[in-house]
């Protein structure tokens, strides 16, 4: 008996070509945005590539130099290669946040934040551009990748697919002859809407594999667990759409209506839901003013560059009081040098306190998302998506943070050298690559997988609801 | 055998659409309700359809309640609506293979083409999508249905109206052919020359009640008119 | 006589269709979801306008007195010590914030560097960000559309199905008529909504306007430009409703053409000129510039000194005399000027190259955008609102022209006055180092950059009035 509906609902949905162009938009966006998102992950991956490369060289470079100034100098110039002082000031580190394979179907955050970041022991994130060369205007319209096409494209296939299952039986007047013919209606209707569903995921899951056979910027191999995950997440998406639409056709309105109602439930749970969410979260939780920041900095600066400044905070930090003179050891220092360096120390902590004011905010206005999220299945897949991809706000702070630490402790490596007069030898600079790979982290499982719950339960919940409505519906005519 | 102890129905407005109805209709008859436009026959129909339930009384399908017993009854009814609709993406022969899987009397399709042909369908329309049918041709793919079904009993309900004679008499010739073959017919009307030539009792209803009911050979074509009109008034 | 008849007609059938969008909803629910949503838009708009406008103008002032305040040091200090230009605020934002979130709002001011602009706050709110802004320019793109389709997809289907449209064409009523009707009908229903808003945006505006010119102009082209997309919509779903038999497929139709048109082409876009012109990356875009800027470091020791010898030369064939030995400090000042030009060649070269692969890849947008009227009323509301790349440009532009000027006050300051190392300039020297003032482009300006797109708007509008017309004539009874 199945298969004597499923084989008529295949034959009604083609000969009106229904069926065919749905699958070849589902395939055909499922491709685009799979490989829209792999070449910006390939775009990343060649960066970082080239980076590596050139740090390789620099770096071998740089102690062929040292070897060759290395002994033949009384004392060591400002600008020597093997001066520590210089090695602090114009050597550049590299600090790069490689992307995960799922940043495959998620370009999330990452065209906004770095995801390599150079420094040297003075400066933080001195790069002319910390974040890629984009259009703002397309930054404003954003790319087609794979979570945009599921969370606000998918959706709106699932309501042509299917918005009229039942509507349309009553409207051709088949309604009748169907009761008659197969008493059992309820069991029918649900054999026909579960064609569509079968043959939405059939086509859905071909489609993420062919597009990663075709385009992924890593073996196929690499995607592992969390990429299941991923598509789990996005399939209880689909099906939630998929269940929104069997309770409103339950409702025993006409095609038209059901039409509308879908659409506007699209646009509210898509895309007003999560607007009116934002607004509210930024006014409960605002970020404060960066230019207000930038103007207590200029004050700070102003003050660091103050020689009474210079003079208490060498008393509060004896360990830099070997900059009171002109030479250390055999190092000449450039005269500007400790000023510099303290203006540098007092500005990193009070942008430490500001950032973190900032990340406080943020974070904070993440995390009610989160927990907001339950209200919109459209937001939940949307966290996820950032997530599971590595491209979330959090992991670039995170990535941020781990790149503080890789700093203070070359700095630290640097400064001791300063302070102490050693000159670099061409091994130190092994202490640390300059070419460094932040391994990442963990994104939060128990979150996405209760989730993932959550959009199941809600959807079941739908189904089991629209087929208490029809029992309930009284079929006269 | 289709048969209506003291079937009523009434709606929630307090409007009576059938007032107590008595009615048997044995296997090789034809009875044709007559009335005017909300006379109730439409409801009677459907009340042996199980489409509506009863508000006292029985409709009763070979013995069985419809009301407590639909999904049992159903697999001895075949139905004709006034305007029969099937797919129109599909053809007439993919319309009667789909109906019949349904209902599981699943058929090859030879034997689908000899119903289709020997319900008065000709071979050249037989492949063709049923959007392109006149209403005549659809009917005829029902009348393939009911056969194909092998149902003990057919309603109908209207199923001569918007025909031209010919396509009409076609019908009608169908469905003395059926009855012949030992179904319980019930033809809800408003054409009484069919009725008086195809059925063989005849009941007229207005307002919800059978006012009359009586063999068909009993009277002529003008004295049935002069009835009709007589109950009408 | 004919001619009262024939506006009898037509407002008769106006009159008809207001009288059946009261009765049955349509309109008190169109104006009641418009009202909401404009006016929360608008609300939070102005809010946003409010702040954000404060904040620029007291951090631009505030960053001016803390330059003039800064202690006597010597002038290259005071360029390394630099200042801020802040953008401000246009009142146009409170409708469309365009590319803003995703440009800076700040640019560093200092010696040898031109930095790119700072502070988005895309990077400062969450992902929703990227769902839109919820702005009144949002509702207006994106939700009016979807709007006027629900009300309008069902003009003329539902007349058909309903029979009544044979009746109205049996009274002697010509189909120009009933269009005409039609149509005065539809803009009837919907002035109730969008008057309203405009009126108050309007008054909002005005009260608030202060310095900038040409509101009045732009105030006028943004809002001739939004009722000719609404039109365009109109038009389209009247002709869409013609054309199909029935009204779930008009409704059908429209929908996808909003998909299309709203989401989908705009992506599509933004892939093809991305693909068409690609961007470099940061790292390359700072390799370019740093290859050929100083940057410092043991490496560029020669350079430096190359850029003395040439300086004693440019002095000494200035000066004119014998002895071609100019004082040192002088040379010092114009080695640094020397190192400024060079880097304007080459920052010059490189912004320039960006911002030419921006423009190539906004005109992509624009070719592209013959398909979606969408895209053209998007790009022409950034233009008039001054939210666009264009304006992000000037404000660059301008940014580097107040640049120059103060690095050549304070280097030409060294050259004149710096007799040895302990020369300091003083506040008489900051204060000859204008106060930076921003003046937006103006109203032809900032059209010049969109007249493509508003004769494409008008000419969707003509498409939509032929297909409209076409349609109507052939109205299959």
């Amino acid at each position: 008996m199945y298969k004597h509906i499923f084989a008529y609902e295949f034959k009604k949905m083609t000969t009106d070509r229904t069926l065919w162009i749905l699958t070849s938009v589902l395939i055909g966006f499922t491709l685009l945005s799979i490989f829209n998102g792999s070449e910006w992950v390939k775009f990343q991956n060649s960066n970082l590539h080239k980076i590596k490369v050139h740090q390789k060289q620099r770096l071998e470079k740089h102690k062929k130099d040292i070897v060759e100034y290395s002994g033949k100098h009384e004392l060591i110039g400002s600008e020597a290669p093997n001066s520590a002082f210089s090695i602090g000031t114009y050597t550049m580190l590299y600090i790069v946040k490689p992307p995960y394979p799922n940043a495959t179907f998620a370009v999330g955050q990452s065209d906004l934040y770095p995801y390599y970041i150079r420094f040297s022991s003075i400066d933080r994130s001195n790069m002319l551009l910390n974040e890629e060369v984009l259009n703002p205007v397309n930054l404003l319209i954003g790319k087609l990748d794979f979570s945009f096409f599921t969370i606000y494209l998918i959706p709106l296939l699932i309501i042509v697919m299917t918005y009229d299952f039942f509507a349309s039986e009553r409207e051709l007047r088949t309604f009748i002859l169907l009761r008659i013919y197969y008493p059992n209606i309820l069991k029918f209707l649900l054999i026909k809407w579960f064609f569509r569903v079968g043959w939405f995921f059939m086509v859905f899951y071909l489609g993420i594999f062919i597009a990663l056979v075709l385009f992924s910027p890593f073996p196929l191999n690499y995607y592992d667990w969390s990429t299941l995950l991923l598509i789990g997440i996005s399939s209880v998406y689909a099906l939630f759409w998929f269940a929104l639409c069997f309770i409103i056709n339950m409702l025993n309105k006409n095609s038209l209506f059901n039409g509308i109602a879908l659409t506007m439930l699209w646009l509210f749970i898509v895309l007003l839901l999560p607007a009116v969410l934002n607004i509210w979260i930024e006014r409960k939780y605002p970020i404060p003013s960066r230019n207000t920041e930038i103007v207590k900095q200029r004050e700070i600066k102003e003050n660091t560059d103050n020689q009474g400044v210079f003079r208490q905070y060498l008393k509060a930090h004896p360990e830099y009081h070997a900059f009171k003179s002109d030479t250390i050891g055999k190092n000449v220092i450039a005269g500007w040098y400790p000023s510099y360096i303290v203006s540098v120390a007092v500005i990193d902590s009070l942008n430490d306190m500001s950032e973190q004011k900032f990340k406080n905010s943020l974070t904070m206005q993440e995390t009610k998302l989160q927990d907001f999220s339950l209200i919109s299945p459209a937001l939940i897949t949307n966290l996820a998506f950032n997530q599971i991809s590595g491209n979330s706000y959090i992991d670039f702070k995170i990535f941020k943070e781990s790149f503080k630490e890789q700093q203070s402790q070359w700095r630290a490596f640097v400064y001791d050298h300063i302070l102490k007069g050693i000159p670099f030898k061409a091994t130190d600079l092994n202490r640390q690559s300059n070419f460094i790979v932040y391994k990442g982290h963990p994104f939060p499982i128990d979150d996405n997988l209760r989730n993932l719950l959550w959009i199941l339960i809600l959807s079941i919940i739908l189904i089991l609801a629209g087929i208490l409505q029809f029992k309930k519906n009284k079929y006269e005519k | 055998m289709i048969e209506a102890i003291e079937l009523t129905k009434e709606y929630k407005q307090g409007h009576i659409a059938l007032k107590g109805m008595n009615l048997k209709i044995n296997p090789q008859e034809i009875y044709c309700l007559l009335g005017s436009n909300g006379a109730g026959k439409s409801t009677t129909i459907n009340l042996f359809l199980d489409f509506i339930k009863p508000t006292s009384g029985k409709a009763l399908i070979n013995g069985k309640e419809v009301s407590v017993k639909g999904a049992e009854t159903k697999a001895d009814i075949a139905y004709i609506p006034e305007n029969l609709m099937l797919y129109p993406y599909l053809s007439g022969l993919e319309n009667l293979d789909f109906f019949c899987g349904l209902s599981g009397h699943t058929k090859n399709r030879e034997e689908l083409i000899e119903l289709l042909i020997g319900s008065g369908l000709q071979e050249k329309f037989i492949c063709e999508r049923v959007k392109n049918y006149s209403k005549g041709m659809r009917q005829k793919v029902g009348i393939a249905l009911t056969k194909a079904k092998e149902a003990k009993v057919l309603l109908l309900d209207e199923p001569t109206s918007g025909l031209d004679p010919k396509a009409s008499n076609e019908f009608s010739d169908l469905l003395v052919e059926m009855k012949e073959k030992g179904l319980a017919i019930l033809m809800a009307t408003h054409d009484l020359f069919r009725a008086r030539e195809t059925g063989t009792q005849i009941g007229i209803m207005k307002e919800g009640s059978l006012l009359q009911s009586f063999s068909a050979n009993e009277v002529s074509f003008k004295e049935l008119e002069h009835i009709y009109l007589k109950h009408m008034h | 006589m004919q001619k009262r008849l024939f506006l009898t007609r037509i407002i008769r059938l106006a009159g008809n269709e207001v009288t059946a969008a009261f009765r049955d909803g349509r309109m008190i629910l169109l104006a009641f979801a418009s009202w909401i949503i404009f006016f929360s838009a608008l609300y939070i708009g102005y809010s946003y306008y409010r702040t954000a406008s404060a904040d620029r103008i007291l951090s631009q002032h505030q960053v001016r007195q803390l330059w003039l305040q800064q202690e006597d040091k010597n002038p290259h200090a005071a360029g390394h010590y630099g200042t801020y230009t802040f953008k401000p605020l246009s009142i146009f934002s409170i409708i469309e914030k365009g590319t803003d979130p995703y440009t800076g709002e700040a640019i560093r001011i200092e010696t040898h560097k031109q930095n790119p602009p700072e502070v988005r706050t895309a990077e400062d709110t969450t992902f929703l960000l990227r769902s839109g802004e919820f702005t009144i320019g949002f509702a207006a793109l994106y939700i009016i559309p979807l709007l006027i389709i629900i009300i309008i997809h069902g003009m003329i289907s539902k007349e058909k199905e309903q029979g009544t449209l044979k009746l109205i064409l049996s009274q002697g009523i010509t189909k120009t008529q009933l269009l005409l009707g039609k149509v005065l009908g539809a803009i009837s229903i919907l002035s109730v909504s969008i008057l309203p808003v405009a009126v108050v945006s309007g008054w909002i505006i005005f009260k608030n306007v202060s310095t900038e010119e040409n509101v009045l102009e732009s105030a006028g082209m943004l809002l001739l430009s939004y009722l000719i997309y609404f039109m365009i919509f109109l038009f389209i779903s009247i002709a869409v409703s013609a054309a199909c038999e029935t009204t779930r497929k008009s409704l059908l139709l429209l929908f996808t053409f909003w998909i299309m048109v709203c989401i989908i082409i705009p992506k599509l876009s933004v892939f093809t000129a991305e693909t068409l012109y690609p961007t470099p990356s940061a790292y390359e875009f700072t390799e370019n510039i740093e290859k050929k800027t100083f940057q410092g470091g043991y490496e560029s020791i020669s350079h430096w000194q190359d850029l003395n010898k040439k300086a004693e030369k440019k002095l000494a064939e200035k000066n004119k005399t014998n002895n071609s030995k100019a004082p040192s400090v002088n040379v010092f000042g114009y080695a640094l000027q020397l190192l400024e030009n060079e880097g304007h060649t080459t920052y010059e070269h490189n912004y320039r190259r960006i911002d030419s692969l921006f423009m190539l890849q906004n005109k992509t947008h624009s070719l592209l955008s013959v398909f979606s009227p969408f895209t053209n009323m998007k790009f022409i509301s950034m233009g008039a609102t001054g939210t666009d790349v264009g304006e992000y440009f000037h404000f660059i532009n301008s940014s580097e022209k107040y640049r120059r000027s103060m690095m050549n006050i304070l280097n030409k300051d060294i050259m004149e006055h710096q007799k040895n190392k302990e020369y300091k300039g003083n506040e008489k020297l900051w204060k000859q180092v204008p106060d930076y003032s921003y003046t937006p482009r103006n109203f032809e300006t900032r059209c010049s950059d969109y007249i493509f797109n508003v004769q494409l708007l008008v000419l969707w509008l003509i498409f939509s009035v032929f297909t409209v017309v076409f349609f109507i004539k052939r109205l299959n009874l």
